[in-house]
C-alpha cells in the first residue's frame, strides 16, 4: 500500500446554499450580474467557480445558509436570473484539506475517498494552499473522517469547523 | 455558542496581483462516476512529480463533471500521461480541452469575509472587455483565466482598480517579473 500523503489539516465551513448559473457563451452576463446583486445586498460569496471553457456545465456560487433567503428574492425579481439561476434544495458545505502541494496525488487520493464513499463533488477549487470540496453539509463530518483516514495528518489534528464568524457590513446597515 | 464579529473596511484592498503567464490549460468531462477512477490513477507514483497551478471542477446535473486544470509548460508533460491514460477508462462523454493560458490571482487582508469583491472586479474587466475564461473564488484566493496574451493587460486594469498597499504594490510588481 502506498504510503499516506502528509497534509497539516481539514477545514470545515459553515452550512452554506449552492446557485447554479446556467452556462453561456463569452460575454456571459449572468454570473456577473448574480454577483452585483449579491453585492447590493451585502452578501458574502464563500466559494465560486465559472468557466466558459469546453463542455457547458453550470457554475456555482455559495454563501451563508442564512442569506439564502434574502438570496432567491433577488433572483426571484429579476427576470434573467430567475431564467438562468437554479437554487440548489440542500445545504452544502466546504471541506478544505491543506496544503495541497499543487499535487495530483492529493487531489487524486481526495476524489476517490470521496468517491468510495458515495460523496457527491459539486464543485471543487483550488486556492493557493488549499483544495475545497463543495460537498453535501449532512455528509461533512462523514468526508472529513474519511479524508483523515486516508491523508497522513499530524498527531492530535482534527478537522476543524467554524466557531467563529466575521463578516464585513457598512457602517450603514 | 457562536460569536460573530461585524466590521467594516471601507476600500478593498489586496495584496497585489500575482500573474502567471504562458500556462497549459486542460479539460477533461467524465461520466460522474468515472471521477474516482480518475482520481484513482492520479495516485500512481509518477503522480508525485505532477504538479498543478490551479483545479476546479464543475458538476453538471446531467451526470458529467468537468474538471479543468492549468500547469506550467514545464510541467505539461508530467500531467499529460494522465490525461492519456484517462482514455483507457469508460471513454462516454469524453472530451479534452488544450490550450495556452494566462491567469492571475490575488488575495487580501479580508477576502473571506468581505461582500462585493467579485463585483468589483467584474465590473473592472467589463469596462476594458477583457475577455474572462473563468473564475474561481476558493478560501480568500481569486483566480482568473483569460487567452494567452491577456494577462498582463488584465492585471494592469485590476491594478488601477484596488487598492494595494505601496510595500505590497512594490513585491508583487517584482514576483510578476519572475512569474
Amino acid at each position: 500500500m502506498a504510503e499516506k500523503i502528509p497534509i497539516n489539516g481539514l477545514k470545515q465551513s459553515e452550512q452554506l446554499s449552492a446557485f447554479w448559473v446556467q452556462p453561456g457563451h463569452l460575454p456571459d452576463p449572468t454570473m456577473p450580474k448574480l454577483c452585483r446583486a449579491l453585492a447590493a445586498e451585502q452578501i458574502n460569496i464563500a466559494f465560486l467557480n465559472h468557466s466558459t471553457i469546453g463542455a457547458p456545465a453550470p457554475g456555482l456560487c455559495c454563501i451563508d445558509a442564512n442569506d439564502r433567503a434574502k438570496a432567491i428574492a433577488i433572483i426571484r425579481s429579476d427576470h434573467e436570473l430567475s431564467q438562468s439561476v437554479q437554487v440548489g434544495e440542500q445545504g452544502v458545505g466546504l471541506l478544505s484539506l491543506y496544503p495541497h502541494q499543487a499535487s495530483l496525488r492529493v487531489l487524486g487520493t481526495a476524489l476517490e475517498t470521496l468517491n468510495n464513499r458515495g460523496i457527491m463533488v459539486y464543485g471543487l477549487g483550488s486556492s493557493i494552499a488549499a483544495l475545497t470540496f463543495v460537498i453535501d453539509y449532512a455528509r461533512m463530518e462523514e468526508a472529513a473522517e474519511s479524508l483523515s483516514q486516508q491523508l497522513k495528518l499530524p498527531p492530535d489534528a482534527t478537522p476543524s469547523a467554524v466557531d467563529f464568524k466575521v463578516r464585513q457590513a457598512s457602517p450603514s446597515t | 455558542m457562536e460569536t460573530i464579529a461585524v466590521y467594516w473596511e471601507s476600500i478593498v484592498r489586496t495584496y497585489g496581483f500575482n500573474l502567471l503567464e504562458g500556462l497549459t490549460l486542460c479539460q477533461i468531462h467524465r461520466p460522474l462516476n468515472a471521477a474516482g477512477q480518475w482520481g484513482g490513477l492520479l495516485q500512481l507514483p509518477e503522480g508525485q512529480d505532477a504538479l498543478f497551478r490551479l483545479v476546479w471542477s464543475q458538476f453538471d446535473p446531467t451526470g458529467h463533471i468537468k474538471f479543468i486544470l492549468l500547469c506550467d509548460d514545464t510541467q505539461w508533460s508530467n500531467v499529460q500521461p494522465f490525461l492519456r491514460r484517462d482514455q483507457r477508462l469508460d471513454d462516454a462523454g469524453q472530451a479534452l480541452v488544450h490550450m495556452p493560458v494566462d491567469a492571475i490571482y490575488f488575495q487580501g487582508p479580508h477576502f473571506g469575509d468581505r461582500y462585493g469583491i467579485m463585483d468589483y472586479t467584474f465590473k473592472a474587466l467589463a469596462r476594458a472587455q477583457a475577455p474572462l475564461l473563468a473564475v474561481v473564488c476558493s478560501v480568500a484566493t481569486i483566480y482568473l483565466v483569460f487567452p494567452a496574451g491577456w494577462g498582463a493587460k488584465a492585471k494592469q486594469l485590476l491594478t488601477e482598480s484596488f487598492e494595494i498597499p505601496k510595500e505590497k504594490r512594490e513585491i508583487a510588481g517584482h514576483h510578476g517579473a519572475h512569474r
